[in-house]
C-alpha cells in the first residue's frame, strides 16, 4: 500500500475512534438526562460518514482502482494530498464551529462553519477528478 | 472493469460530488449566510449520499470485484445489477427534482418522496439478489470444455 492510501486510512480510522468516543459520550450523557451535548450529534454523523466511510472508500479507491498509466500508477497524487487536507480541515473546522454556534453564537462561527462546507465539497471534486480517469476496463477503455 | 461496473462507479462519484456540493450549501444555510431554502436540500443531501454515492459506489466496485463463476470471467445475471443500477439513481434524483421544486416555490409532491424509497429498497434488493451467489470461498475456477 503506497504512503498516501496508508494516510488516508489510518486518519479514517482516527475519525472511526474519535466517532465511537463521541457516540459513547453522547449516549452516557443522554442516559443521565444531560441534554446538552445534543448539538454534536450532526458532528457524529459526519465523522462517521466522512471522516471515515467517505476517506476509507477514497484511500483504499487511490489504492486499488486500475493504474492511471505505467509510468504514473496513481495519477497526479498531488490531487489526493489537497483533497486530504482540504477534508480533514473541513471536518476539524466543523468540529469546532457547529457545536459552538448552537452553545455560544459568534459571527466568526458563521464564517467558519461555512468554509468548512467548502473545503469539504472541494475535497470530494478533488478525488472525483483524481479516480476519474481510473475508471477503466481492460486495455484502457473508459 | 466491466462497463456497468463502470457506470456504477462513475455515476456514484457524480452524486458524491453532487451532495457534497448540496452539504456546502446546507453549511452555509445553517451558519445564516446562505438563505434558509437552502434546508430544502437535507433530503436530497441524504438520498444522494446513501444511495446514490455510497451503495452505488459499493455495489459498482462489488459487481467489478467478487468472485466469478469460472475461468471465462462470468459474473452471473446482468439484469439485477441493471436494475439496482436504475433503482439506486432514481432514488438519489426523485428527492432532488423534490428539493429543486420547493426551493423553486413549485408543487413537491410527497409521492416523488415515496416513489425515491421504493426505488432505493429496489436497487438494494436487486443488488443483493446479484451478488449473493457470488460470495464463494476460494476455489479452482471451472473451465471450458474447450480448455
Amino acid at each position: 500500500m503506497y504512503l498516501q492510501a496508508q494516510v488516508l486510512i489510518k486518519t479514517a480510522l482516527l475519525h472511526l475512534l474519535a466517532a465511537g468516543l463521541l457516540g459513547g459520550g453522547l449516549l452516557v450523557s443522554t442516559a443521565f438526562g444531560n441534554a446538552s451535548l445534543a448539538p454534536l450529534r450532526p458532528l457524529l454523523y459526519h465523522l462517521l460518514a466522512v471522516g471515515w466511510i467517505t476517506q476509507l472508500i477514497a484511500g483504499v479507491a487511490l489504492w486499488m482502482f486500475p493504474p492511471f498509466s505505467r509510468e504514473r500508477p496513481r495519477g497526479n497524487e498531488v490531487l489526493g494530498w489537497v483533497a486530504y487536507g482540504a477534508l480533514n480541515s473541513g471536518l476539524i473546522l466543523r468540529a469546532i464551529a457547529e457545536p459552538l454556534l448552537s452553545w455560544r453564537p459568534q459571527p466568526w462561527q458563521s464564517i467558519i462553519l461555512a468554509l468548512s462546507g467548502i473545503l469539504q465539497a472541494l475535497a470530494i471534486w478533488l478525488i472525483v477528478i483524481a479516480l476519474w480517469p481510473r475508471i477503466k476496463g481492460r486495455g484502457g477503455k473508459r | 472493469m466491466p462497463l456497468l461496473a463502470r457506470i456504477m462507479i462513475r455515476t456514484a462519484l457524480i452524486w458524491q460530488a453532487l451532495g457534497f456540493s448540496g452539504a456546502a450549501l446546507l453549511l452555509a444555510a445553517k451558519a445564516g449566510v446562505a438563505p434558509p431554502i437552502f434546508w430544502n436540500l437535507l433530503e436530497a443531501h441524504l438520498q444522494a449520499l446513501f444511495f446514490g454515492w455510497m451503495i452505488q459506489f459499493a455495489g459498482g466496485v462489488a459487481y467489478w470485484i467478487m468472485p466469478r463463476f469460472d475461468a471465462a470471467g462470468n459474473r452471473g445475471r446482468i439484469w439485477p445489477v441493471v436494475g439496482a443500477c436504475i433503482g439506486l439513481n432514481f432514488a438519489a434524483v426523485l428527492p432532488t427534482l423534490r428539493a429543486i421544486l420547493s426551493m423553486l416555490s413549485l408543487p413537491a409532491p410527497l409521492w416523488l418522496a415515496a416513489l425515491g424509497g421504493l426505488s432505493a429498497m429496489l436497487g438494494c434488493a436487486m443488488l443483493a439478489l446479484h451478488l449473493w451467489p457470488r460470495i464463494l470461498p476460494f476455489r479452482n475456477l471451472p473451465r471450458h470444455a474447450d480448455g
